[in-house]
C-alpha cells in the first residue's frame, strides 16, 4: 500500500474522530483526508441493536471498506459503540450464513445430521409444520418469536396479530445497555 | 488469509491531571498516533494494525490506563492489501 493511501487513510480517521469533539487538527492533516478518492458514503442504520444508530458507510469498488457514526445523527451524533463496527466485517465473514440450514442426513431431517442448505420454500413449509405440530400438541407457550426494537410499526402489528392470539406473553431478555460517556 | 490492513480512530477522554502521563504510555504503543490534545483532557488518536485483534488489545489496554476516564471508537477503515 503506498505511503499517500496511508496517510489518506490515516487522515480521514484523525479528521472523522475530530469533528466528534470539535477538535482542530494541522492544516496538512486536514487536506490528506481531502484527496481525492474513490470511496462514497451513505448512510444507514447500524442492526447491532434497538437503537439504530446513524452509520456512515464507505464503499469503494462495491466493497464496505469503512465505518464511522453519523455527525448529523441527533441520537448518536457521530458516536458508535464497538458492536456497530463489526457488521460490515460480519457482511464478509467466510462462516456467513447465506442460505437456510437444516439437520440432514442422506436427504431426510436428522436431528443428529449435518447442516445441509436448503431452499427458503423448504425452510418455510418444514418451520410452518413444525409450528403447527407443537400448538397443537403442547400449546401456547411451545412456541415464540424473537423481535426487534428495530422492527418497523408494520413488523411489530403484524407480530400482534399473528403471534400475540396463539401464544402467551413473551419474556424479553435483558441487553447491556449500550452508552458511551458524553464528549 | 488475504492481509488486511486496518486503522481505527479513537478520542480518549483523560484526567487532566493524568494526561501527560497517558500520553507518555501512548506513545510506547505499536501503531498509534497521536494527533491532538487540548485542555479539557481530550486526545485524538489513531491506530493501525494487520488484525483487528490487534486493535482491539488496544483499545483494552487504553481503558485501563489510570486517568482514562473513556475511550470512544470513531472511526474504522479496512482493506486487504
Amino acid at each position: 500500500m503506498s505511503i499517500s493511501r496511508r496517510e489518506f487513510i490515516k487522515a480521514n480517521a484523525a479528521v472523522a474522530a475530530a469533528a466528534t469533539i470539535g477538535a482542530s487538527l494541522p492544516i496538512k492533516m486536514v487536506q490528506a483526508a481531502d484527496a481525492p478518492n474513490k470511496i462514497v458514503w451513505n448512510k444507514t442504520p447500524c442492526r447491532f441493536c434497538g437503537v439504530g444508530c446513524s452509520i456512515m458507510v464507505g464503499t469503494e469498488d462495491g466493497k464496505v471498506v469503512a465505518t464511522k457514526g453519523d455527525l448529523e445523527s441527533p441520537v448518536n451524533r457521530g458516536l458508535c459503540c464497538i458492536k456497530g463496527y463489526f457488521l460490515s466485517k460480519i457482511m464478509y465473514g467466510k462462516d456467513r450464513l447465506e442460505t437456510p440450514l437444516l439437520r440432514m442426513t442422506n436427504g431426510q431431517y436428522d436431528k443428529e445430521g449435518e447442516f445441509t442448505p436448503v431452499s427458503w420454500d423448504t425452510a418455510f413449509d418444514i418451520m410452518a409444520q413444525k409450528w403447527k405440530h407443537a400448538l397443537a400438541t403442547k400449546g401456547p407457550s411451545s412456541v415464540g418469536m424473537f423481535g426487534s426494537g428495530q422492527w418497523t410499526v408494520w413488523e411489530a402489528t403484524q407480530h400482534q396479530n399473528c403471534i400475540k392470539p396463539v401464544s402467551v406473553p413473551t419474556i424479553s431478555t435483558l441487553m447491556p445497555v449500550t452508552v458511551w460517556h458524553q464528549l | 488469509m488475504q492481509q488486511q490492513y486496518h486503522v481505527i480512530s479513537l478520542v480518549i477522554h483523560t484526567i487532566q491531571q493524568q494526561t501527560q502521563h497517558i500520553i507518555q504510555q501512548l506513545t510506547q504503543l505499536a501503531g498509534l498516533e497521536l494527533h491532538s490534545h487540548d485542555q479539557d483532557g481530550k486526545l485524538i488518536v489513531t491506530i493501525e494494525g494487520e488484525h483487528s485483534n490487534h486493535l482491539l488489545d488496544h483499545i483494552e489496554t487504553i481503558n485501563q490506563y489510570q486517568g482514562v476516564i473513556s475511550s470512544s471508537l470513531i472511526y474504522h477503515h479496512v482493506e486487504s492489501i
